[in-house]
């Protein structure tokens, strides 16, 4: 085995560990102090002491914890998608308009329809996250055929952005203070929007995506060249950037629907993994890039309980904490990081 | 035999500046002999990126016809013609962090299954394609890592791979040092000699492409149209004067160069 294919190996180990590790982590603490033994028990279906712990770990902390590493998984891999796809090391899902596009269409359902957030169903909510980063897709696809240049889409992607914050604003500006006080809650991100019953539909979605993904590797290393080598080595490249679009675009929505808009981590992973495994190489680094972000995650999620007599924080308090001290490393050290020039 | 012929072709943009369409060469009956280096001559903006982009089909002829290893360029799927022609360019691309290796084993992906795996012979052809340019010791750094001269290089043997008939080269020597132009040219020379490829490049370094050249296609800038012949009698019956008519340079057989008219 060769240096590199070992570096790769033990990257891809750490990344396991980790969650192996953070997993378990996840189930024990929490705002409510739970013995282990009881922990145990709800786990293996025995007998628990009080019914309340049992309901807290059933479905509370397993639907969370298994939220928390999907979403972190689907969105740094939509990083990833958009970075290779806009050969630009600063996109990411909410860079490119796509969670605005998902805030705004639940804002619309938040603020424009339903007043107060009980008051709408979480499908609704649902509905409106998937709407929202579906329309901001299609009109990022069919730019797509008029704009020939990445960059240009991307900044096209940014501009829609910023019309749909300004029409989030004027909701807001309109709506009750309930309707506002709930889409401010909502936009905080939680692991916690994924109850134990919807959890079967959620990660089975997040790992039809994330399987689709690895579909990629091939094109997506050729488009590493740009997109003159990929249509050279028979990559027919428009068709392959539309559907990288959809599918970032598609594991985007799933996520802010469930937990929110969430930043940074699908900016952030996917150089994490990068640096971790040594290579652009998409047959490592999409893989590790899926578990780095189940990873990083569920760190999030586990960083979110540990003042637990004060409750559960926001995610997106957490997410900067992580993500800004790596963006500013690679920032410093770009000329020194072997995947730049 | 012809790798690649094109008769009565004319190359330009439709509906380019106020939705006319410019014209940028025409009347073009040009041909490409298998195993021939040949060399594509002209002045900037005289449209030498604009034929080899319609010649490898990244872009539509305004007229005329095309064929490559006897079929029709616009019937050879995007696929077929990955087989066929292979391109150099002149610009640095991103992919900084593959291995010279996985950079020249992405000219296999015409070849390879859905996942892109390679086979011990894909493996075999890339190791050939980084011995015939000398990169061998190079297989296993990054690209982000290699002198411009070696990373020109790296694409030559990524084309290479691609184990086609045709490869086309658009200014490959552009950013390099003198020493660098001389051992690429020779490199592409040896290639025609050894491996019977047959070579098209644009060059605006003629002192060392001249040497390694059969075949000269001069772009005459008067007429918008190009001219093709031997190196040897384009030199000798003056056709090289024709890329930069009106202006104060000549060509000079003596140290194969252009210089100022005496």
């Amino acid at each position: 085995m060769s240096l590199r294919t070992r570096r790769h190996t033990i990257a891809l180990t750490i990344f396991s560990l980790v969650i192996v590790i953070l997993f378990p982590l996840l189930m024990v603490v929490g705002s409510v102090d739970i013995p282990l033994r009881e922990v145990w028990a709800a786990l293996t279906g025995g007998d628990v002491s009080r019914e309340a712990w049992r309901v807290i770990v059933v479905d509370t902390r397993i639907p969370s914890a298994c939220t928390a590493a999907l979403a972190g998984a689907a969105l740094s891999v939509a990083g990833l998608l958009l970075q290779t796809t806009f050969d630009n090391p600063l996109a990411g899902p909410s860079i490119l308009g796509v969670s605005t596009g998902s805030s705004l269409g639940v804002a619309i359902v938040m603020l424009a329809l339903g007043g107060a957030g009980s008051l709408v169903g979480q499908s609704a909510v649902l509905a409106g996250a998937l709407a929202g980063a579906m329309l901001i897709m299609i009109i990022l696809v069919a730019m797509s055929s008029l704009v020939r240049s990445a960059t240009m889409l991307l900044i096209v992607g940014i501009l829609i952005g910023y019309l749909s914050s300004s029409a989030i604003s004027l909701l807001n500006f309109f709506a009750t203070q309930e309707g506002v006080h709930s889409y401010v809650i909502w936009g905080l991100g939680n692991f916690y929007g994924v109850s134990a019953e919807r959890l079967p539909w959620f990660a089975a979605i997040a790992i039809v995506l994330l399987a689709l993904s690895l579909l990629f590797i091939k094109p997506l290393n050729a488009l590493l060249l740009g997109t003159r080598y990929a249509e050279n080595v028979g990559v027919r490249t428009i068709r392959v950037r539309n559907q990288l679009l959809l599918l970032s675009g598609a594991l985007t929505a799933l996520v802010t629907a469930a937990c929110g808009p969430i930043g940074f981590i699908g900016l952030v992973v996917p150089h994490i993994a990068r640096l971790a495994t040594g290579t652009s190489n998409h047959a490592t680094l999409l893989p590790a890039t899926i578990l780095a972000g189940a990873a990083t995650g569920l760190l999030c999620a586990l960083i979110c309980v540990l003042p637990s007599q004060w409750g559960v924080m926001p995610v997106n308090a957490i997410t900067p904490i992580i993500g800004v001290p790596v963006i500013i490393y690679i920032i410093l050290r770009r000329r020194k990081i072997f995947y730049f020039n | 035999m012809e790798i690649l012929t094109t008769e009565n072709l004319s190359v330009g943009y439709a509906g380019g500046k106020n939705g006319r369409t410019a014209v940028v060469l025409s009347g073009l009956d040009l041909s490409l002999p298998e195993a021939t280096l040949t060399l594509l001559v002209g002045a900037n903006g005289s449209g030498k990126s604009t034929l080899l982009r319609t010649l490898s089909g990244a872009q539509a002829p305004l007229g005329g016809s095309i064929t490559v290893g006897n079929r029709p360029l616009h019937d050879i799927s995007l696929r077929q013609r990955a087989r066929l022609l292979a391109l150099v360019y002149t610009d640095r691309t991103g992919g900084g962090g593959l291995t010279v290796s996985e950079l020249v084993a992405l000219g296999r992906q015409p070849y390879t299954g859905f996942i892109g795996r390679l086979s011990s012979a894909d493996r075999d052809i890339v190791a050939g394609s980084l011995a015939a340019v000398g990169i061998s010791h190079k297989a296993d750094s990054y690209i982000a890592a290699l002198s411009d001269g070696e990373r020109q290089k790296a694409m030559i043997a990524r084309a290479l791979a691609q184990q086609t008939p045709l490869i086309i080269l658009d200014e490959p020597t552009a950013f390099l040092d003198i020493a660098s132009r001389l051992e690429i040219m020779q490199l592409l020379g040896a290639l025609v000699k050894n491996e019977q490829k047959t070579i098209l490049l644009s060059t605006h370094d003629l002192a060392s492409a001249l040497g390694v050249a059969d075949r000269l296609w001069i772009v005459d800038a008067l007429n918008r149209t190009v001219v093709q012949g031997s190196a040897g009698s384009l030199i000798a019956d003056g056709t090289m004067d024709k890329v930069f008519p009106g202006r104060n340079v000549t060509f000079n057989p003596y140290i194969n160069d252009f210089t100022i008219k005496a």
